[in-house]
């Protein structure tokens, strides 16, 4: 830009200096053709009036006198030919001896020879072609001295251009420049009083509002900085808050679903006590007569034991057998009562109000004490029984708040399954391939207990695993189950401790049973209130 | 013998068959409470008596007879027999003064072996 300005600026003095000296040269040129020929003309004038009379005197007698005289012009630059005439139209004296030959008018002089008559003239043809050389190198001069002159000038005038204008200018650039790229804002100080200083001025003026505003700029931006910040920590409270909402939200719901499931479990609980205990009279009365007529029997034997001896064989092998027929369908009401007074009595365990004494239990020592009496009560049962038992006590379970002798009953419960189930799968698995295995570990979670049951038995199908708490509901053969077992453990382990029990399995791969407990129970607490109140 | 189960009478009747055949025991039943305390006021109760009582029954229960009896015929030992087996209502009945607390469905054998030592559980 800076250069473009200066190019411009010199291009712009060239064409004023050159149409300058041009307007200069053509008048000057025009004037000095006008002097020469004004002073050539006089001096010829002069000599022609000088050389009248003699010419005059001569040119009758004397031509090549006269001749002789003529050839005095030839003394003087530029003359071509002279011719003088002595009268009107006489033949004229020339010099050359050729003469000018025709006129040209306009070209050549035509001057009056005073004193030698009233028609005596001359004929003058100059060199014109000598005048301008003359002026041609006049001229060449004159360029030369233009151009010495128009160079001074441009260095003057470049030197008041880069000191008034450019470098001002550059300083303003390099400012602007300054501001702009690095922003660092940078007064110019030129405090010229032309247009230049007033830009300069405008330009500081402006730059001070531009810090200013710059300065408001970044207030600006931290307030806004701030603001984000503040909306940031907003959100993120907000966020959280949600978060809990939802957490509050989804506890509440688990709450419901226990609560729903409490109570279901808790009417259910009182249907079956009282169906129990309705059922529980008639019961004792069956089993009481049953084992009653065994005896009776047993005494009438004793009593008719003569009398059959006298019948005949016959006779007496009939009675025999009928006596022991009797005694034997006796037997089988007594062991069909005794099974419905198990369920009834198991039955009136799910729903019973008192749950024991509450005290403080240690779990590994729970655990171990039930796997024990789980494992000797399945040995009793089966002479042959077989399984490996793993255990992985954590050192750091400690103790839970709860009551001892129902959780007993919920891992007595849990094992005898596992080893049902493992025999289940033991019967249909080739012999030798399949290692029966219960794995029960412990696991401190804080405040919290975790027992986890794991076995490879059997499994437990898909459609099984939603009805696996339901009272009454069980897969054994009629006989061997009531039903109650967990649907009686969920009750202990959920609603009279607070605590989860959930289940994974798959079907002839393993069955995992997970119990955790809280340490401390806020439902046990109340439900140990709600008995020490009843 | 206080209970309002009429076959309660009969299996007690048969399960004590011999001894009341060989005139070791007498059996009087009563179905209710106020029964029971009515045949006590009619007939000079005898020294060696034991009173069987159940606890629900219609009309006054098993409890208040225990009561009533333990309060006007101390001497007589009072066993509480029911199917109702909570740990509360143990409590109480020897509270009030039962001689022993037994669970129903009876062991006979048991009961016997309480009756001859006179009503006290030993």
């Amino acid at each position: 830009m800076r250069r473009t300005l200066f190019l411009k600026f010199l291009a712009l003095t060239l064409a004023i200096g050159a149409v300058i000296g041009a307007v200069i040269m053509v008048i000057h040129a025009g004037q000095r053709r006008d002097q020469m020929m004004g002073e050539l003309s006089a001096e010829v004038a002069t000599l022609a009036t000088r050389l009248a009379r003699p010419l005059a005197a001569e040119a009758g007698e004397n031509p090549v006198r006269a001749r002789d005289l003529l050839g005095v012009f030839a003394g003087l630059p530029y003359v071509i030919c002279v011719d003088f005439f002595p009268t009107a139209d006489g033949p004229p004296v020339s010099w050359p001896p050729i003469g000018c030959g025709r006129m040209r008018a306009g070209e050549d002089l035509m001057i009056p020879a005073l004193g030698a008559g009233p028609e005596a003239h001359y004929a003058i043809r100059l060199d014109r072609d000598a005048l301008d050389e003359i002026m041609w190198g006049d001229f060449v001069v004159l360029v030369a001295l233009a151009l010495a002159v128009g160079i001074a000038v441009l260095l003057a005038a470049a030197i008041v251009f880069q000191r008034i204008i450019n470098r001002p200018l550059r300083q303003l650039v390099r400012a602007m420049t300054r501001f702009e790229v690095e922003n660092v804002p940078e007064r110019v100080d030129w405090k010229t009083t032309d247009e230049i200083g007033e830009v300069a001025g405008r330009y500081n003026a402006m730059l001070d509002r531009e810090v200013d505003r710059v300065a408001e700029l970044e207030e600006r931006r931290e307030e806004l900085a701030r603001l984000v910040d503040r909306l940031g920590e907003a959100r993120d409270a907000a966020r959280l808050e949600r978060d809990k909402a939802e957490q509050a939200l989804a506890d509440l719901k688990a709450a419901q679903d226990r609560l729903v499931q409490a109570e279901k479990m808790a009417s259910l609980g009182q249907l079956t006590a009282g169906v129990a205990h309705e059922i529980k009279n008639p019961l004792n009365f069956v089993n009481n007569f049953a084992s009653l007529s065994r005896e009776l029997l047993e005494e009438l034997q004793t009593v008719i034991d003569p009398a059959v001896a006298t019948l005949d064989e016959d006779a007496r092998d009939d009675a025999k057998d009928l006596l022991e027929t009797l005694d034997m369908n006796l037997g089988k009401v007594a062991e069909h009562g005794g099974r419905a007074d198990r369920i009834i009595k198991n039955m009136l365990l799910h729903s019973r109000q008192g749950p024991g004494t509450r005290s403080r239990t240690e779990v590994n020592h729970l655990v171990e004490e039930s796997l024990g009496l789980a494992y000797h009560g399945a040995r009793a049962e089966k002479r042959d029984f077989q399984i490996h038992l793993v255990k992985h006590l954590d050192p750091a379970a400690g103790a839970i708040d709860g009551y001892p002798q129902e959780l007993q009953r919920v891992l007595v419960n849990l094992f005898s399954n596992s080893f049902y189930a493992v025999g289940e799968r033991r019967g249909r698995e080739p012999a030798g391939g399949f290692e029966p295995t219960l794995t029960v570990t412990t696991e401190d979670r804080g405040d919290a207990v975790a027992i986890r049951v794991h076995d490879n038995g059997s499994g437990i199908p898909d459609s099984v695993r939603k009805k696996l708490f339901t009272p009454f509901f069980t897969t054994k053969p009629p006989g061997d189950g009531t039903g109650l077992g967990l649907s009686l453990s969920h009750d202990i382990v959920v609603k009279q401790h607070g605590g989860t029990l959930d289940v994974a399995s798959e079907p002839d791969s393993f069955t995992e049973f997970t119990i955790t407990l809280p340490r401390h129970s806020a439902e046990a607490e109340r439900a140990g209130t709600a008995e020490a109140a009843s | 013998m206080v209970d309002d189960e009429p076959d309660a009478v009969t299996l007690f009747r048969q399960q004590f068959r011999k001894e009341i055949r060989q005139g070791e025991y007498r059996f009087a039943f009563a179905a209710s409470a106020d029964e029971a305390l009515a045949l006590l006021e009619g007939t000079a109760p005898p020294a060696d008596m034991v009173i069987l009582s159940d606890i629900n029954m219609p009309g006054r229960s098993g409890l208040e007879l225990l009561a009533e009896v333990h309060e006007r015929w101390p001497a007589i030992p009072v066993v509480m027999i029911t199917a109702y087996g909570d740990p509360d209502t143990e409590t109480r009945a020897l509270g009030l003064g039962a001689a022993a607390f037994l669970h129903k469905p009876v062991e006979f054998a048991a009961l016997k072996a309480l009756v001859r030592s006179g009503g006290r559980a030993e």
